[in-house]
């Protein structure tokens, strides 16, 4: 992950990379992402910077087909990467928020694949900081989208549900994701959706302050349990712990906690407060 | 000496404002039971209950005020199966926030006392979290009303007032879950569900004809300030729309006041959000609120209930307005042409409405000075829908839902 405490310009590489999803039911179908190596992981690279910092990337596309980086929000040309290709621009980030990268082309197919990460410019210094990118898959679609086929996209029906690439209780082995801190923390969770779904991202324990909302910025200082998340959209939600304790946040789209229809291999993971 | 002594009198007085009390409540989670949906079809469901023999869905709504304590005895009889409740938004401490992988799991004929500090006013839900994509399902919710200190009728302790307040807790369900699976089974993790194609749309656990029924329907008179909390503890997003003429205001969303109201006719609400809305109706009429049913993976509507919204005469005045007059309108539904018989209306400069679910004026006619008691009204131009076709005068006005084809 790249951080900028001091620094304006921060500096990084990108892999375009195609793979096969591990699914938590151990099963596998084609997906990709942005990488931070040539190997294919469904995590995709979390960036965060500060407002008026500077993102000088280099972007890798190790597929054999063409590629564009978008940074939804910003209003840039897209990077367009040849097959095998390579491309670097440098992007300035004016204000705070979530942004997140994605390929446009063949109608955001590649983003549906899980090519959509989430680039962090904070208002201000959290004591912790987590990155939460939600995004789900349908088997099947994405088998036939890797066929060359485009999925009926208005009769979405997804049966995989993932933070980060992972599904419970494997969410919690990733130290970007779960949460951790202490009582009294200033806790940032950076959240984005990068599926198609609309999400309800609910907390055991406390209640987060609306710090950012890209689809109601009326929605900044409320303080909610259960967040809506729409697809394309993204927060900042802030949580200052109150009382130590282990509490889980889930998705209160009860079958968005199923993998496969398995209870409970979807979107929660547990926070731990000290 | 003085300046003590008032210091004294001062500090009693604080302490003392408003008195916090523990409310004791009694909850029996059940997975044996049935429940009769609007169209004669009974359902296998799982439940909470005030005691052994009842096992409502939703469960019993708790009442508190805030700074109470609640203090639930709960008791499982489940053939086995293990249940929890999960005091959804309330913040408890983790030994009481019914999750059995952190906190505790109450297993089959073992009895045991929650403990919950309603610190905040506002509207929660309780459920079990336990198998929970099952177990919701199938039934194990309810809701936690905190009201504001001392039990004032507020928004929230020292918030807008209001004159009474109304609850809709939404809700879906699948009768293949209901009818399929096996009562006392998938207790555990890690089981698989069915595919989720609900059939039934519920506000309270009721829909359709049944929304009619006191604890859904709203009814109020002109002026008085109606609280609405609306709550979602279904799998799909709700859109309730309400009609602009109650002049809805947005105040309060999971329990928590908003920096800024905002008016709005239009609420949704994601799985496990809450909104409380302040409703002011200024003219008296039969309203319909919609609430809608959208798939969160596709946003496809499934469905549309509609709850009656009944609003008359003038609070503190006799109800004059609500004195039935025997209009009635004939054919309904109808479609090119609508006949109204007035009964004993008093006809004079009457003017014939028609109005649409949200209270907006479609079409009006003056009821001629030479008719007799019927009158036949040109319907064409009206798109099909359901509308509010009634008679209005200086003094009295009366109603009639029309269903135009």
């Amino acid at each position: 992950m790249s951080t900028n405490l001091t620094a304006t310009i921060v500096t990084d590489t990108l892999y375009f990379n195609r793979g096969g999803f591990p699914a938590v039911d151990s099963t596998t179908f084609p997906a990709c992402a942005w990488n931070s190596s040539t190997l294919y992981s469904p995590l995709n690279q979390p960036f965060q910077l500060f407002p008026g910092d500077q993102l000088a990337l280099t972007v890798i596309n190790t597929d054999t087909a063409a590629h564009s980086f978008v940074i939804k929000g910003l209003a840039i040309p897209s990077l367009l990467i040849a097959a095998l290709g390579t491309a670097n621009d440098t992007f300035s980030f004016a204000t705070a928020g979530i942004y997140i990268y994605y390929d446009s082309l063949d109608a955001s197919l590649y983003s549906y694949l899980g090519a959509a990460g989430m680039i962090a410019i904070e208002p201000k210094q959290p004591d912790g900081r987590f990155f939460w990118n939600f995004h789900e898959f349908s088997k099947q679609w994405n088998i036939a989208a890797d066929s060359g086929i485009t999925p009926g996209w208005n009769n979405f029906d997804p049966d995989y549900f993932t933070v980060n690439g992972s599904s419970y209780p494997f969410i919690d082995d990733d130290s970007t994701a779960k949460v951790t801190g202490a009582t009294g923390d200033t806790i940032f969770i950076h959240c984005a959706n990068t599926g198609l779904s609309v999400h309800s991202v609910h907390f055991h324990g406390y209640h987060c302050r609306v710090v950012f909302s890209s689809k109601d910025s009326i929605q900044v200082n409320w303080y909610k349990d259960s967040f809506p998340l729409w697809p394309g959209e993204t927060a900042i939600l802030e949580i200052v712990p109150d009382k130590p304790g282990l509490f889980p946040v889930h998705d209160h789209n009860l079958m968005a906690q199923t993998g496969n229809r398995y209870y409970n291999h979807g979107m929660m993971l547990i926070m731990k407060i000290q | 000496m003085k300046t003590a002594i008032l210091f004294s009198a001062l500090f009693l007085l604080s302490i003392c404002g408003f008195s916090q009390q523990t409310v004791k409540d009694t909850i029996i989670m059940r997975n044996i039971s049935a429940k009769t949906m609007w169209d004669g079809h009974v359902m296998n469901v799982y439940g909470f209950g005030p005691d052994i023999g009842t096992v409502p869905v939703p469960g019993p709504t708790l009442i508190c005020n805030e700074g109470d304590t609640l203090n639930i005895f709960t008791l499982n009889i489940s053939q086995g199966s293990g249940h929890t409740i999960h005091p959804h938004g309330m913040d408890v401490p983790q030994n009481m926030d019914g999750v059995h992988e952190t906190s505790f799991e109450i297993t089959h004929m073992m009895d045991t006392n929650l403990i919950w500090v309603a610190t905040q006013a506002g509207t929660y839900i309780y459920h079990c979290h336990m198998a929970s994509v099952l177990h919701v399902q199938m039934g194990m919710y309810g809701s936690i009303i905190v009201r504001a200190a001392g039990g004032a009728k507020t928004a929230w302790t020292g918030g807008p007032a209001f004159d009474k307040d109304c609850l809709w807790l939404m809700s879906e369900m699948d009768s293949y879950w209901h009818d399929s699976l096996p009562g006392s089974a998938f207790w555990e993790d890690d089981f698989q569900v069915p595919p989720y194609n609900p059939g039934y749309f519920l506000i309270n656990g009721l829909s359709k004809a049944q929304l009619n029924d006191a604890s859904v329907a709203i009814s109020a008179k002109v002026g008085e300030k109606v609280y609405l909390r609306l709550s979602n503890i279904g799998y799909y997003m709700n859109e309730v729309i309400l009609p602009s003429s109650l002049s809805p205001v947005i105040l309060v969303s999971d329990g928590r006041p908003l920096p800024v109201s905002i008016p709005g006719d239009t609420i949704r609400l994601v799985p496990g959000e809450r909104y409380e809305v302040m409703l002011t109706p200024s003219q008296e009429f039969p309203f319909t609120a919609q609430v809608r049913y959208l798939d969160m993976n596709n946003l496809e509507v499934h469905e549309v209930e509609y709850v009656p919204i009944t609003i008359s005469g003038v609070i503190g005045r006799e109800e004059s307005f609500s004195e039935k007059r025997g209009i009635k309108v004939w054919p309904n539904p109808a479609s090119e042409s609508v006949k109204i018989d007035v009964g004993n209306f008093p006809t004079n400069e009457a003017i014939v409405e028609i109005r649409d679910i949200s209270g907006i004026l479609i079409q009006s006619t003056p009821f001629p000075m030479a008719a007799t008691r019927e009158f036949m009204i040109d319907l064409s131009g009206i798109p099909s829908g359901i509308y509010s076709i009634g008679i209005r005068s200086r003094s009295f006005a009366e109603f009639r839902k029309l269903i135009i084809q």
